[in-house]
């Protein structure tokens, strides 16, 4: 009679506790805390990409307002552009913006910020930096 | 730690909080090591591939839907890893060197079992582990990890099954014939 599947792995499980004789092999305290750091360490990586992201895009969306806002009022203001010319500007000047989104985000997601390499504390230099340069370039958009 | 106290943790890491990413290395290295160290035979690859494993999460724990066992997500990056390397360890013409395995068998398999009062049952529990230990050795790839899946994931033969991506008979079946020629080589009967 063919043994069902259920009882197969009853029986499995049964003999499974063959394996309780198995040594133990854990990681030593160096290893966990060695994993612990890296771990850690990835996790601050992530969160920083995801904010530079977010800024990123704010950035380039503050940029095309700011850009729109300005061709419409040269078109409405009688800079002798017709209204085709000023449309196919902006759409020339969305495809160049599509294009610097996409590859700052191949960058970013490349791991361009990443470095497996260094110690970490060069990159969070140089991260605070381009943080703080896209911060000010945000205000000066806003001052306009 | 209960089901409770582990979404409230996935919760924390998926926001990356610090303490949570630690305490998550802290609840499931142990085992997920011993799963990696049996899979390779090798310390210094079980070190690497756990890192990595838990690296994968921190990046992808968005990604993880509780809609099944945290430890079957774990333990399937943990797998995908070890294959990998065994993989490329076969590309290039290596065997999956188990040095740290024989240096286990011959100097300490039994080091942690010998808490036992008795003298000759620490023996015993000593001998067993290193032939069960050898025994591991002499099985194939998929039926050493179908059983050591079950041991340190403590995942249903069902839920392991889907992390190999085979039926649930294929994975019972490997798990059978492991277990048999294992019994066999600790002198159980066949």
């Amino acid at each position: 009679m063919t043994e069902s599947l259920h009882e197969l792995e009853q029986r499995v499980e049964r003999e499974m506790a063959l394996l309780r004789n198995l040594p133990p092999a854990e990681p030593d305290l160096r290893c966990l805390g060695s994993v612990q750091a890296a771990v850690v360490g990835e996790g601050r990586r992530v969160m920083r990409r995801r904010r530079m992201r977010g800024m990123m895009w704010t950035a380039v969306g503050a940029a095309a307002a700011i850009l729109m806002a300005i061709s419409l009022s040269t078109t409405s203001g009688g800079s002798g552009m017709s209204a085709s010319d000023a449309e196919a500007a902006l759409t020339e000047w969305t495809v160049a913006v599509d294009e610097s989104t996409d590859r700052l985000t191949t960058l970013l997601d490349g791991g361009w910020i990443r470095s497996d390499s260094g110690t970490g504390a060069e990159d969070d230099g140089e991260l605070d930096d381009l943080l703080r340069s896209l911060d000010q370039s945000l205000e000066r958009f806003e001052a306009l | 730690m209960d089901e409770a106290g582990l979404d409230e943790l996935l919760h924390r890491a998926r926001r990356r909080d610090e303490g949570a990413l630690s305490e998550l290395v802290q609840v499931f290295s142990s085992r997920v090591y011993g799963l990696l160290y049996r899979l390779t035979g090798s310390r210094d690859a079980a070190e690497d591939l756990l890192q990595e494993t838990f690296l994968r999460v921190v990046r992808v724990i968005d990604q993880y839907e509780h809609v099944g066992r945290f430890e079957a997500w774990l333990f399937r990056i943990a797998g995908n890893l070890a294959r990998d390397r065994a993989r490329k360890l076969g590309r290039r013409g290596e065997s999956s060197l188990t040095d740290d395995v024989a240096e286990e068998l011959v100097a300490d398999s039994g080091r942690h079992a010998g808490a036992s009062d008795d003298p000759a049952e620490a023996l015993d529990r000593r001998e067993a582990g290193a032939q069960l230990v050898a025994g591991l050795e002499r099985l194939s790839a998929a039926e050493k990890e179908v059983i050591l899946l079950r041991h340190y994931s403590e995942l249903s033969f069902r839920e392991i099954a889907a992390i190999l991506n085979v039926p649930l008979g294929t994975a019972l079946a490997r798990a059978h014939r492991a277990l048999r020629r294992l019994r066999a080589d600790l002198g159980g009967e066949d």
